[in-house]
């Protein structure tokens, strides 16, 4: 007994490792079920793409990386899907991060899109455009002044729903999904200079920021990470990994609120011993 | 010579800010125009600038594996990978190709997100170990930190249902209060030092402080 | 049944994740060898970007532009020449010519970026706080507002005109910092999900046991070692 609470005092951190390690693996390997509430913010997205009507346009931009695919790609492929379940909605798909182009063709294939749609007529992927806000500015400001071929390298002219979308103006709404402070961009160039609607998809560490841009009615919705994209899944019925991690996700964090509160009782049991 | 550089440098910081700001205010077509041409030639700028990082490296990585370092087998791998990145993605012509899209699978793809995630773990050793309430602002946010992991995690609805509830109070309240603060703050912060570097205050940037 | 280009991909992601989460043990070569890899194979990715970025904003223009006599196709050889200035700054001689080139990023990217956040920021956030006072709760989240952005300006010093409304500030910022906290935990939880759901793949989860094992023996080995040494 003396030599395991040495084990567990010396040890302390590989016993935490270990603990958290099976608090995420056992939920993935057996389910649980715990219900998914729906969120406002969730709602909020979800209304705006099902009030879309035929010849609206939805700019979906990304910054998707290997480093948060696992909160931001489920999102970004339930509204993809959400938006290829929309007749007459144009689509363009747009990087601002540099492994966003192979997201977009990964989720792009995912859905099926180039079997359901045709490309250029009801989707384009313009790819990834280097300069971070400036990218950002110039698509919103004139985009055959920036590009003059979308990502496979065909021209923009040739393009069938790309000849009378040109400005922001053009664009209903944007949607973007990225990690990084540059969702601010967006809001920049798009909404505060056009009126735009926004919509973000965000991991979980941008959303206490984006949720001020809500209440003040700035953007229209939030998916909050690996939740967000599990209500969405919910939402259009086509459930996918985010639904699976919640039960893991509500285990850990059990967990880390056990330590929270042994960490601060061993404190004040020795704060009440020095007194 | 670089005096002369550096003033000419600056006139362009100034004009081509003040271009842009007026094309905002004004909407005039000439002023429109121009302003589109700066901003499609900074991006332009900006690709050239994606492959600094790819120079740096091969100075200095170069320099460790000439000078067998004790490191330099190591450094040797990252040049390795770097050009089996390079050469899959210019052969193939495009980062979605099956072959360019395999490497990526299997290097970018687990390393990056195993080296993001890690830090759940460190971040609950430090929960267990560091994270004491020695102060009432210490408990106020460990306090409002738990109620809000009750509120982001579905178990908290099935414990009781207010746990989230009171979650999602302070989820408001904190969103409205002080996360507007700080963004008012940012935004008035990075108003005041945008409008300092554009008219040559702040001489750092471009390299003023030498 | 997989085919083996994807097995080999699925047999080396899982190699990777398991060296990297090495580092949970102790640092070790795996890990090094995982982060090297990393490093090397972004910059590399970067550079195929910026070769195909360089052709499709720059280069086609200028063709076309030389094609057609379209001075403006044709001046985007003086954001190319800025472009490779930008190299310059590696060399102590030439390090000014580097300085124009960020002088053009500099100023597009400020101005964009405060004429976005006066309008967002600012004034959005503002008028956000002055929203219809229709209830208590509104009423305070404008003093909280209040409150927090005079803690910015006074922070812990003592004033009669702001009173006790700083310290305030302080506790409401506390709040806001708990709710980065509980979000942070909830951001890294959901990527080692990510990561797990990718490990737990038949045949790859196979791997997690046999590195179970070389930790284990590896301590192991290392506490004998250290007790011999001690004995010794």
């Amino acid at each position: 007994m003396m030599a395991f609470r040495d084990i567990l005092r010396r040890n302390y951190k590989q016993v935490i490792y270990l603990a958290l390690f099976l608090s995420l693996a056992v939920p993935l390997i057996y389910p649980i079920g715990l219900p998914v509430p729906i969120q406002r913010t969730t709602m909020g997205v979800y209304n705006k793409i099902e009030g879309l009507k035929p010849g609206d346009v939805a700019v979906v931009g990304s910054n998707i990386g290997a480093a948060i695919y696992a909160e931001v790609y489920p999102q970004y492929i339930a509204i993809l899907e959400h938006l290829f379940r929309k007749d007459g909605v144009k689509v363009i798909l747009v990087g601002h991060g540099q492994e966003a182009p192979i997201w977009a063709e990964r989720a792009l294939g995912e859905i099926n899109a180039y079997g359901r749609k045709t490309y250029g007529v009801d989707f384009v992927h313009l790819g990834y455009i280097a300069g971070e806000e400036a990218a950002v500015a110039g698509l919103c400001r004139d985009i055959r002044a920036l590009l003059k071929v979308d990502y496979k390298g065909r021209a923009l002219a040739d393009l069938p729903m790309m000849k009378n979308i040109n400005t922001a103006k053009d664009f209903t709404i944007v949607l973007d999904f990225t990690a990084s402070a540059d969702s601010q961009y967006w809001l920049n160039q798009a909404y505060a200079a056009y009126g735009t609607a926004v919509g973000f998809g965000l991991t979980a560490i941008k959303v206490p920021d984006a949720y001020a841009y809500y209440t003040a009615g700035q953007i229209f919705g939030i998916l909050e990470s690996l939740s967000g994209a599990a209500q969405y899944e919910v939402l259009i019925r086509r459930p996918g990994m985010a639904a699976k991690g919640m039960d893991a996700q509500s285990l850990a964090h059990l967990l880390y609120v056990a330590l929270l509160v042994l960490c601060n009782a061993f404190f004040i049991r020795e704060w009440r011993g020095k007194k | 010579m670089a005096g002369v550089w550096r003033r000419i440098a600056s006139a362009i910081l100034l004009i081509a800010s003040l271009v842009i700001l007026f094309d905002f205010a004004l909407r005039n077509p000439t002023l429109q125009s121009v302003a589109t041409d700066l901003n499609n030639w900074a991006v332009v700028v900006g690709a050239f600038a994606l492959g600094i990082g790819a120079y740096s490296l091969i100075l200095r990585h170069g320099r460790m594996i000439s000078k067998r370092s004790p490191l330099w087998p190591y450094s040797l791998l990252l040049l390795g990978t770097m050009l089996a990145f390079i050469v899959t993605g210019l052969a193939t012509g495009s980062i979605t190709s099956p072959q360019y899209n395999w490497i990526y699978t299997a290097i970018i793809m687990p390393i990056s997100s195993s080296l993001y995630g890690m830090n759940a773990f460190f971040i609950a050793s430090a929960s267990y170990r560091a994270f004491k309430a020695k102060s009432w602002e210490a408990l106020v946010l460990l306090v409002a930190a738990i109620f809000l992991m009750f509120k982001n995690a579905p178990i908290g609805g099935v414990i009781s249902p207010i746990l989230p509830q009171i979650g999602g109070i302070i989820w408001d309240f904190a969103a409205a209060t002080g996360m507007r603060a700080l963004l008012i703050g940012i935004g008035i912060g990075t108003l005041a030092l945008g409008l300092r570097v554009i008219v040559g205050q702040e001489k750092t940037p471009l390299g003023g402080a030498e | 049944m997989m085919d083996p280009a994807t097995m080999l991909s699925l047999l080396i992601s899982t190699t990777l994740i398991l060296a990297i989460y090495t580092i949970l043990y102790r640092e070790n070569p795996a890990f090094r060898i995982g982060e090297h890899l990393v490093v090397g194979a972004t910059v590399g990715h970067a550079v195929v970007l910026a070769v195909f970025q360089i052709r499709d904003l720059a280069w086609r223009k200028v063709e076309s532009g030389i094609a057609t006599g379209n001075i403006a196709g044709i001046a985007y050889i003086i954001p190319m020449l800025l472009g490779v200035f930008l190299y310059f700054q590696f060399a102590s001689k030439y390090r000014f010519l580097a300085r124009v080139s960020i002088a053009l990023m500099l100023a597009v990217g400020l101005a964009l970026s405060i004429r976005g956040l006066i309008f967002v920021n600012v004034i959005g956030q503002i008028q956000g706080a002055l929203a219809p006072l229709t209830g208590i709760d509104r009423i305070a989240y404008l003093i909280g507002v209040v409150c927090a952005l005079l803690y910015f300006v006074y922070e812990r010093r003592a004033s009669r005109a702001a009173g006790p409304l700083p310290k305030i500030g302080r506790y409401v910022l506390m709040l806001t910092m708990g709710a980065y906290f509980a979000n942070t935990i909830m951001g890294r939880l959901s990527i080692v999900i990510g990561t797990l759901t990718s490990l737990f793949v038949d045949p790859a989860w196979y791997l997690i046991p046999v590195a179970f094992l070389i930790i284990c023996a590896d301590a192991f080995i290392r506490r004998k070692g250290s007790k011999s040494e001690k004995a010794g």
